[in-house]
């Protein structure tokens, strides 16, 4: 008998298998939907219509960073919780509850973007993954989305319930670090969701439903990248826990600081959300202060990222003397690179480090401009998302799938290729994506060749860019392949009774060497809020103020034929006033050179 | 073998990040390296690497 998570926790292993396994569908229909994409831009294989590029563009952007990050990340929070409290989940229907909403809003958003696809079905949602006005997608989708949302918070609900449960019978004892991080995380969620559960509930669903006419497409724009960007540590902070407290024990060690930990947390909480205007450093409506505001903010925002990069590498560090590894440099050989589990985690951990400096010159406001909207931030996110959370979560899933359902790994060789052939695909697309945008490429653009007009590469050519990408593409669809192979064939595997035992690293240095006030939530969440109120009250009501909360309010031209003959008549006057003022000013001017 | 089949795999998929951005980097400095030279620089470091892990005595190829 092994003492596996299914062993212990046998009805929460089911939610958590179902979970994994909705978000592998999505992560199957996102790479399809990703190689055709990548196929039709670089014009190696075009065989859909470019107008069908921006549905498929937004089925690859949901089904990848909504549905595939989000489904795993809540079944990874679902184990974290009920390890590391050791406690069962307070009533398990609710637990399928909010599972089952998340999976209606899923089918329902994503019924109308594949429904965009043919024209046999009057409905579309090609408004993709930043879905603000003027793009207007069908009422089914906005829907679709809101339940998703909801089952998400009713997810945290969940696990702040187990925390409180657990809380009463220990009243003394710090929170078990895993249990720390999803809830920090969730309450980061719940503030972040408040910007798009406006834009939906009050502009964007009464107006696809028609009950408004128009809206204020900068304050949509702007209550989106309120969430949008803390969305990015929606994905990423279930990556940091794994590096945190799963990374070290696969190393073979300990975690090196279980306050640093929690100090770098803290900070997401507090810093993920009051940046979001840094995506909208090129948008008119908001004033250069308020830009620089949200640029200060994002560029502390480095400080948890830094804190993370050095306690996980000191973790693995640890982790590989104590596998005799010697020498300042020597002990890297001593880390278990055959284990696809660790070897995926930290490959994912490398490329994550470029993305950082990326990511930098996003964040820098003057130097944006020179990449803002280009293939350069597609590079960046492939990073980001791409690579540091979607390696992160498939690497990983090698030790959960066999935790929850019980059997083996299929085969641990096909895994170990799967993540270096991701590692090496990624690095193919996003060099050349980076590139790309470095010479002005655009993105979102299903044609990026122009009449008259050839883009000038440093190196190389664009030609050699393209076959870049697709290159780096076929190798990821090839990846992914591996991985549904290897999940497919654990799934039809047979029960095993010698699986590693459920658990997560201890730490070095461990919660009792932590501040009794980083447990403190509700100050973390009242500054985090004061935070918000600071970064976006003034930009918000000046946008209101300047656009109106449904859009200016445009009073309609006199357009008939009697109005445009007059503006014609109108125009030729003042044209053959300022022609003669022309003359006249010319004529002096030269009669004064010439005396 | 001097490495095990899967430190070559990994020292390979390193070596071939580094090969990518190489040529980016070498045209910063004015060296212009064409696609096939690099493909080809590429194969022959490559191919080097695992001669010589193979040729190398001592057997780790389980590890």
């Amino acid at each position: 008998m092994s003492n596996a998570y299914i062993d212990q926790f046998p009805a929460e292993a089911k939610v958590v298998k179902a979970l994994f396994y909705s978000s592998f569908v999505a992560l199957a229909l996102g790479g399809v939907f990703g190689i055709i994409q990548t196929l039709h831009r670089t014009d190696i294989y075009r065989f859909i219509d470019s107008a069908n590029y921006y549905s498929v563009l937004t089925a690859h952007g949901v089904f990848m960073v909504i549905t595939f990050t989000i489904f795993f990340l809540v079944g990874v929070f679902t184990w974290a919780v009920t390890t590391s409290l050791d406690r069962e989940v307070e009533d398990i229907r609710f637990t399928w509850a909010w599972v089952a909403l998340m999976s209606i809003g899923t089918v329902m958003a994503a019924v109308p973007i594949l429904a965009g696809l043919t024209d046999s079905i009057d409905m579309s949602a090609a408004v993709l993954f930043t879905f603000y006005a003027p793009l207007q997608g069908h009422p089914l989708f906005y829907l679709g989305l809101v339940l998703f949302v909801v089952g998400t918070w009713v997810a945290g609900a969940d696990w702040f319930r187990s925390w409180w449960a657990w809380k009463k019978e220990n009243p003394d004892a710090r929170i078990p670090l895993p249990t720390f991080m999803v809830l920090t995380t969730m309450i980061m969620w719940y503030i972040a969701t408040m910007g798009v559960a406006t834009s939906i509930l009050v502009f964007l669903l009464p107006w696809s439903l028609g009950w408004i006419e128009t809206v204020n497409p900068l304050l949509t724009r702007t209550l989106f990248w309120f969430f949008g960007h803390p969305v990015v540590y929606f994905w990423l902070m279930p990556a940091y826990m794994m590096w945190y407290v799963m990374l070290p024990k696969f190393s073979g060690g300990k975690l090196f600081s279980d306050p640093l930990a929690r100090v770098g947390f803290v900070l997401f909480l507090l810093l993920s959300t009051p940046v979001g205007i840094h995506h909208q450093y090129l948008d008119p409506g908001i004033s250069e202060g308020f830009k620089f505001i949200a640029m200060t903010n994002t560029m502390f925002l480095l400080l948890p990222s830094l804190l993370t990069a050095f306690t996980v590498v000191a973790s693995m560090e640890h982790g590989a003397r104590q596998r005799g590894g010697t020498g300042y440099f020597g002990w890297l050989k001593a880390l278990p690179w055959r284990d696809p589990v660790f070897a995926g985690m930290a490959l994912a951990g490398l490329l994550f480090a470029a993305a950082g400096f990326s990511g930098m010159v996003n964040a820098g406001m003057n130097i944006n401009y020179l990449v803002h909207n280009s293939l350069w931030v597609v590079g960046h996110f492939h990073l980001t998302v791409g690579t540091a959370v979607a390696l992160t979560f498939m690497a990983v899933s090698y030790w959960f799938i066999p935790q929850v359902t019980g059997k083996e790994l299929w085969n641990r060789s096909v895994a170990l290729v799967q993540v270096v052939l991701w590692f090496i695909g990624m690095t193919f697309m996003t060099n050349s994506m980076h590139r790309a945008g470095l010479i002005g490429m655009p993105r979102r653009t299903a044609e990026p060749q122009y009449e008259g007009f050839e883009f000038e590469t440093a190196v190389g050519s664009v030609g050699e860019l393209d076959a870049q990408i697709a290159l780096g593409g076929v190798l990821l669809t090839l990846s992914l392949v591996l991985f549904f192979a290897n999940i497919i064939g654990t799934a039809f595997g047979s029960r095993s009774d010698t699986l590693p035992d459920n658990g997560y690293a201890e730490a070095l240095s461990g919660s009792d060497d932590a501040p009794r006030v980083l447990d403190n939530l509700k100050l973390w969440t009242a500054i985090a809020i004061v935070l918000v109120i600071f970064a976006y009250s003034l930009p918000l009501l000046s946008i209101v103020d300047r656009g109106g909360l449904f859009g200016p309010d445009i009073p309609p031209l006199p357009v008939s034929l009697e109005s445009v003959t007059f503006l014609a008549f109108a125009v030729e006057h003042v044209a053959t006033v300022a022609l003669e003022s022309a003359g006249n000013f010319a004529q002096t001017a030269l009669s004064g050179v010439i005396n | 073998m001097a490495l095990s089949r899967v430190q070559l795999l990994l020292v390979i998929a390193f070596l071939v990040v580094v090969l990518v951005e190489l040529r980016t980097v070498l045209g910063f400095f004015g060296i212009d390296l064409s696609a096939t030279t690099a493909a080809v620089v590429g194969v022959v470091i490559i191919g080097t690497l695992v001669l010589w892990s193979l040729a190398s005595s001592g057997d780790r190829s389980n590890e």
